[in-house]
């Protein structure tokens, strides 16, 4: 490769030339192939350069462009993660005070209704069962106390 | 998150012609679509390292990009067409792991001792051979400037210095006193030259290696 070409052909690609000179640049090409060919590939070389380079800026950009989309995304996550957390917290929170409430609060409940315990089982409506026992208890000891022997049907 | 619509075809065929007009958001949609899909199978088709296998990604997806350009493929009443605007016999991202796949054997061949033995494709270049035809014709085919494509995938791979001294000499079009500057490690203008020139010779001995074998196969 000619150096002393290459640093002409560059003054010319990178527009660093004169307007005379750039005249006198294409006419020589047109006749010395050598010249050329070097042009031509030292052309393809900026070419090729240039189109890679924009395309390594831009895939740069969409890089960082989906990096930020993801980190988005994970904060998302976990944010809905935390706020998963306190819901579970504050509902164990609600459930256990109204277990603990249940075991406080029934008993104050039964003394206020007046189921008393007698160290018996406590049934719910036995005031009314020893009501009705009392009755049928009295009934039994009516029928009991008539004499039957002398019963005398009145016509 | 990959936003659909209609059939998979559809929207590939809709995120190719978004490509062509320039429209970001196809580029982004098409990245991640690409991206899923490469993470998701590579391992079915090669094993790398980490920090290749990233690299893969990158070159494929900048290959990808430059046959939409280039219009290579392209989309047309919904569907992608390629060569002699035959509709694409796959679908996209079957196409976007063909130039992976392609990938991954050029590395292949330049780190042999790095291939996975049980790699199915490894199995498979081993046993069947690198079948460069195929290769050349994936990556190249009727592309209408072979060369500025050859050396396109060879400055992907060029040394890491090299490709700093270039771009910043071609892209960035900085003079050398004032990459001297920006990289303190050369000693001196010449010494900058020189390592300029040098990067180029080899780039064009590659590029020039890379056409004949082209036309050879073609």
């Amino acid at each position: 490769m000619n150096r002393d070409l290459q640093d002409r052909i560059d003054c010319y690609i990178l527009g660093r030339m004169s307007a005379e000179e750039r005249v006198a640049f294409e006419q020589e090409l047109s006749h010395n192939e050598e010249l050329r060919e070097q042009f031509e590939f030292t052309k393809n070389l900026k070419s090729a350069i240039t189109s890679r380079e924009d395309k390594l800026s831009a895939i740069r950009e969409m890089q960082q462009q989906r990096d930020e989309a993801e980190n988005n995304n994970r904060t998302l996550t976990l944010n809905s993660k935390r706020r998963t957390k306190q819901i579970v917290a504050w509902a164990s929170a609600i459930a256990a005070v109204l277990v603990v409430g249940l075991f406080i609060v029934t008993p104050l409940l039964i003394e206020k209704t007046g189921f008393v315990d007698n160290g018996a089982d406590v049934m719910r409506g036995e005031d009314e069962m020893f009501e009705i026992e009392d009755t049928v208890c009295d009934t039994i000891n009516e029928v009991d106390s008539l004499d039957v022997e002398n019963f005398e049907v009145q016509e | 998150m990959v936003l659909r619509l209609g059939t998979d075809r559809d929207h590939e065929a809709s995120l190719v012609a978004g490509m062509v007009a320039g429209d970001k958001r196809a580029q982004y949609e098409l990245y991640n679509y690409c991206s899923e899909y490469y993470y998701a199978k590579y391992r079915g088709i090669f094993t790398a390292p980490e920090e290749v296998v990233d690299e893969i990604f990158q070159n494929s997806f900048i290959k990808l990009w430059e046959h939409i350009e280039s219009r290579r493929i392209y989309s047309e009443d919904g569907v992608i067409k390629g060569r002699d605007s035959q509709p694409l016999t796959g679908s996209l991202r079957s196409y976007f792991m063909s130039i992976s796949r392609f990938k991954f054997q050029e590395w292949n061949r330049e780190n042999p001792k790095h291939s996975d033995a049980e790699c199915e494709h490894s199995k498979k270049i081993r046993s069947e051979g690198f079948d460069e035809r195929e290769y050349l014709e994936m990556v190249y085919g009727t592309s209408s400037n072979v060369q500025l494509e050859i050396v396109a995938d060879i400055i992907a791979t060029m040394p890491e210095r090299c490709y700093e001294i270039l771009t910043k000499f071609y892209y960035e079009e900085k003079n050398l006193d004032r990459i001297l500057e920006e990289l303190p490690s050369i000693e001196s203008k010449n010494a900058l030259k020189t390592k300029k020139h040098k990067c180029m010779e080899n780039l064009r001995d590659v590029a020039k290696e890379t056409y004949s074998r082209f036309l050879k196969n073609n």
